[in-house]
């Protein structure tokens, strides 16, 4: 019975707030012209242009999950092993890009990848290039765009892993004679695979629900499955049709994931028997062993032959860390900028600087009050989220359940589908539940799009939490609550806030979803932000985007001011 | 809704009873019969749109009649179509684009208009656009040639098929993005540029047009997706020449920007106000639109920005300067294109509407070519 408990309140948001809207989009998608039909599916079947963007948009997914890895692996590594001591406001700096308007940001990219822009003139004035690159509104364009916006997610779980990492184990290891790069392919990577699986789910899950970064910095051959969805349901208003492009996505994608979700979840086997099977618990068999073992070797041997020249790795993570952290700054300096131009309408450079538009912005009650409704809304629904997601993810990491990969892929896939198709279904929902344009639809909308972010984050966490800490706990006399409270809790806060972080900004930041529920008192910030930028984009956006990122510095300093005075052990 | 009676009811039974069609005789009794109370959701265009509105048309309006008007972002044809269908509109005076009208009339999903609120001179006047049964034509307004007016200098553009010489007139080009359908009006600058003779525009020709649209493709800088990014790219230098709404140019030059614009071959387009089924406030919102149909308020709307009044009594109260920058100017009039969006919606050849035609037939171009 307890052990049902815990993962209750997640079944019964995901039903509500997935399952039920899911419902809703299939029908949707059989319906035509108020008859059932199959007619949508049979004419994208029938379409070959639809296989071509299916593959376009897989194939983007998976690019930019492999570029988030390249990039985000050294950076998490580097901040959690080298620079312990500044990881935690260096962490928060990771959320900055989540800080400011999709638009706004895009704007920033174009001021500085444009064919006047910072980098070109760069280029240019220092000999490199004749005349301008085409590095915006080209494919180039696109990957900046969305692997800007995804890295966090990548980073964020994979410093959680890297973090938790017993440094005790890597002394044992050099003392058993291994060399810095034997070491790591040895222990140190197999260790945060939980974490890399993580966010590489994170990142291709998002990354297949994206339209608008491409739209507007990438080519226009770059015409993904959202956008196709979204001018349908905008323009057309053809919602059979978008239905069931959402639905194939959806149920391809989920269907594939839950076949291999032995290869694909990052949960081990059941925490009780993590000791034993740590060993080959992986799931392959025959053929894939064979082949994993094959790899491995030549990886091992690689890694020797890297030893001799691992003095190289110091400095080439400390450059590879400046320029991405620059990278993940760069637009909201650009923001900045803006947010203080006295220009009055958009310009980068801005041709002086005034506090005119914090004034405007500032001195409009209607966007006070939308602040404050977003702000509120946002809070509430992440914490909904934060305490519902951790005790799903706790049944999943410490419950021993049988459908716990099932369970994880649930609260995942949710991320597959364009928050346009969700938004219709829980639309609909919520006028048929009498919720529209009330603070329970917000709540409730809000709270599903965060719920998969901090199910993914807390389950990597609770994965590398050491289990034997709590059982000493109880060994000590602790009941197993009293041990988790006062034992597990604590280790799990760093993981805790990013899980926080991210469902409020999903919350905040959410335009779609805000579109459909919103209601003359109930209007998000988001939706007064893209109504301004609609017609002319003023830099009002960019003071939304600078006063978030003053509220995240104050917090930031807040938390290490605390944890000095506490005299907290790092 | 329970039949009230009101003095608009009573006369309207007395005029069926009587027989015949009977229209108020002066607007000074059509004034005092918008008063009420509660308030009434409009749509908000937002930016320097919104603000136009309130002042020439909201403050107004609520001075006079004590109802409150509340404006609401506003949001795509589509939302606001599924916003129905649930039976919640997210406005109760609505703005569609010409060509999203025939989806809601379609369904059934528009209230008739109450004409009987209005003065019958002032739907006399809207002779550009018809004020029909189920919406009321709210502006008018032109996709122009627009061009970056220093870069050019002394030659500059005056026909769409100067887009496409990039000999004369040097730079990027761009132009709205295909989805956006018959809103962009990409497919008729195309045909336009390929020599087609505007009263043979209708059908479009959509093999000519992507043929045409392949000759410009190279030297398009971006499909701009909405009107601030049409504006901003030549802002910004990105784009030397293309196209942009006659309302969006204005305003960035009233801001300072220097883009020039050429009324050769605009093509009109416009949007009209409806209530949707379900509105809450209904009653308000025919006041609310009867209100808009004045030719005082259209000219007050007008001097703020410049979309075209669709009540031609409208010029009476606009001042000179100000007449000659509307779209249905005469002597500009002429010069344009109206965009047909009957065409636009109407089932062609293949089973589609011109509107999931024009989609369709893009997503092939850009996927294909």
């Amino acid at each position: 019975m307890k052990r049902l408990a815990l993962p209750l309140p997640g079944v019964v948001l995901l039903g509500a707030g997935y399952a039920l809207p899911m419902a809703i989009v299939v029908w949707m998608s059989l319906r035509h012209q108020g008859r059932w039909s199959t007619q949508a599916y049979t004419q994208i079947v029938h379409t070959p242009v639809f296989f071509g963007i299916f593959l376009k948009t897989l194939w983007m997914a998976f690019s930019v999950t492999g570029l988030c890895a390249l990039l985000g692996y050294p950076y998490a590594y580097f901040v959690a092993t080298r620079i312990r001591r500044y990881a935690a406001p260096i962490m928060m700096l990771v959320a900055i890009p989540y800080l400011t308007s999709i638009l706004i940001r895009s704007y920033s990219w174009i001021a500085i990848l444009g064919s006047f822009g910072i980098v070109n003139r760069l280029l240019i004035s220092i000999g490199l290039a004749s005349e301008p690159l085409p590095l915006v509104f080209s494919s180039f364009g696109s990957y900046v765009g969305m692997v800007h916006i995804l890295l966090p997610m990548m980073i964020l779980p994979l410093y959680g892993a890297l973090r938790r990492l017993d440094p005790a184990l890597i002394k044992a290891a050099q003392s058993l004679g291994g060399g810095p790069a034997t070491v790591f392919w040895t222990i140190v990577f197999p260790l945060s695979r939980p974490g890399l699986a993580a966010g590489c789910a994170l990142v291709f899950l998002c990354a297949l629900g994206f339209y608008i970064t491409p739209a507007m910095l990438g080519a226009p051959g770059d015409y993904l499955v959202a956008q196709a969805i979204e001018v349908r349901v905008s323009t057309l208003a053809d919602f059979d049709f978008a239905a069931a492009l959402a639905c194939i996505l959806f149920f391809g994608v989920s269907g594939f994931l839950v076949l291999f979700r032995r290869n694909v979840v990052p949960l081990g086997p059941a925490a009780n028997d993590r000791w034993q099977s740590r060993g080959g618990g992986d799931g392959l068999r025959g053929a894939g062993r064979y082949w994993r073992t094959a790899i491995d070797q030549v990886a091992v041997a690689l890694a020797r032959l890297c030893d001799a020249r691992a003095f190289l790795a110091s400095p080439f993570l400390l450059i590879l860390f400046a320029l991405v952290l620059l990278f993940l700054l760069a637009p909201m300096i650009v923001v900045i900028m803006i947010a203080f131009s006295n220009a009055p309408y958009l310009m980068f450079p801005p041709p002086g600087f005034s506090a005119r538009w914090f004034n405007s912005l500032l001195g409009d009650q209607r966007w006070r009050n939308a602040a404050v409704f977003s702000f509120s809304m946002a809070a509430l629904s992440a914490t909904t989220a934060s305490l519902v997601g951790t005790a799903y993810s706790i049944s999943l990491t410490r419950g021993a359940l049988r459908a716990r990969r099932i369970m994880w892929l649930a609260a995942i896939v949710p991320m597959i589908l364009p928050q346009i198709v969700l938004g219709i279904g829980l639309f609909f929902l919520a006028v048929a539940l009498n919720l529209n344009g009330t603070i329970a639809g917000f709540w409730l909308g809000f709270t599903v799009l965060g719920f998969p972010y901090v199910v993914i984050i807390m389950t990597a966490a609770l994965q590398n939490s050491d289990i034997d800490v709590e059982r000493a706990a109880v060994g000590l006399g602790a009941t197993p609550m009293a041990a988790f409270l006062t034992v597990t809790l604590p280790l799990l806060i760093p993981a805790l806030s990013s899980a926080f972080l991210f469902a409020f900004l999903a919350g905040f930041d959410d335009l779609v979803l805000s579109m459909f529920l919103s209601s003359p008192s109930k209007t998000p910030l988001a939706m007064l932000m893209w109504q301004d930028i609609h017609l002319e984009i003023s830099p009002k956006t960019a003071v939304v985007g600078a006063l978030q990122l003053a509220v995240l510095l104050a917090v930031s300093m807040l938390v290490v001011f605390l944890r000095k005075s506490k005299g907290a052990i790092e | 809704m329970p039949l009230k009676l009101t003095r608009r009811t009573f006369l309207g039974g007395a005029a069926l009873a009587g027989g015949g069609r009977f229209t108020f005789p002066a607007p000074v009794i059509a004034g005092s019969t918008l008063k009420g109370n509660g308030t009434v959701v409009v749509h908000d265009g937002g930016g320097s749109m919104g603000i136009a509105q309130l002042k020439a048309y909201s403050e107004p309006f609520e001075a006079e009649t004590g109802i409150k008007v509340i404006h609401q972002p506003g949001v795509a044809s589509g939302v606001q179509l599924a916003a129905v269908l649930a039976g919640a509109p997210k406005h109760d005076v609505a703005l569609l684009s010409g060509g999203a009208i025939a989806n809601f009339e379609k369904d059934k999903l528009l209230l008739p208009i109450d004409y009987d609120l209005w003065a019958g001179k002032d739907r006399e006047g809207y002779d550009v656009v018809a004020a029909e049964t189920n919406y009321a034509p709210a502006m008018i307004y032109s996709m122009l040639i627009a061009y970056e007016a220093e870069r050019l200098g002394s030659r500059t553009p005056s026909t769409w098929a100067d887009l496409w010489n990039s000999r004369d007139f040097p730079g990027r080009r761009t132009l709205a993005t295909g989805t956006n359908a018959a809103d962009g009006a990409t497919y008729e600058i195309a045909l336009l540029a390929d020599g087609v003779p505007p009263e043979r525009l209708y059908p479009l020709d959509w093999k000519r047009a992507f043929r045409s649209l392949d000759n410009l493709r190279s030297n398009v800088v971006k499909w701009w997706a909405s009107g601030a990014e049409s504006v901003q790219l030549q802002v910004d230098r990105q784009a030397t020449v293309g196209s942009a709404w006659n309302g969006r140019i204005d305003g960035a030059n009233d801001q300072g920007a220097r883009i020039g614009k050429s009324w050769n071959q605009g093509i009109l387009q416009w949007a009209a106000w409806a209530v949707p089924k379900g509105a809450e406030n209904s009653e308000n919102a025919q006041k609310y639109i009867a209100y808009m149909s004045r030719p005082e308020p259209q000219a007050r709307f007008s001097e703020l920005i410049t979309y075209g009044p669709t009540n031609a009594r409208a010029f009476e109260h606009l001042s000179k300067h100000r007449a000659d920058l509307m779209p249905t100017a005469p002597g500009l009039k002429e010069r344009q294109i109206v965009q047909d969006y009957a065409f636009w919606n109407a089932v062609d050849a293949t089973g589609e509407t011109g509107l999931r035609r024009a989609i369709l037939e893009w997503e092939r171009w850009v996927a294909g070519g």
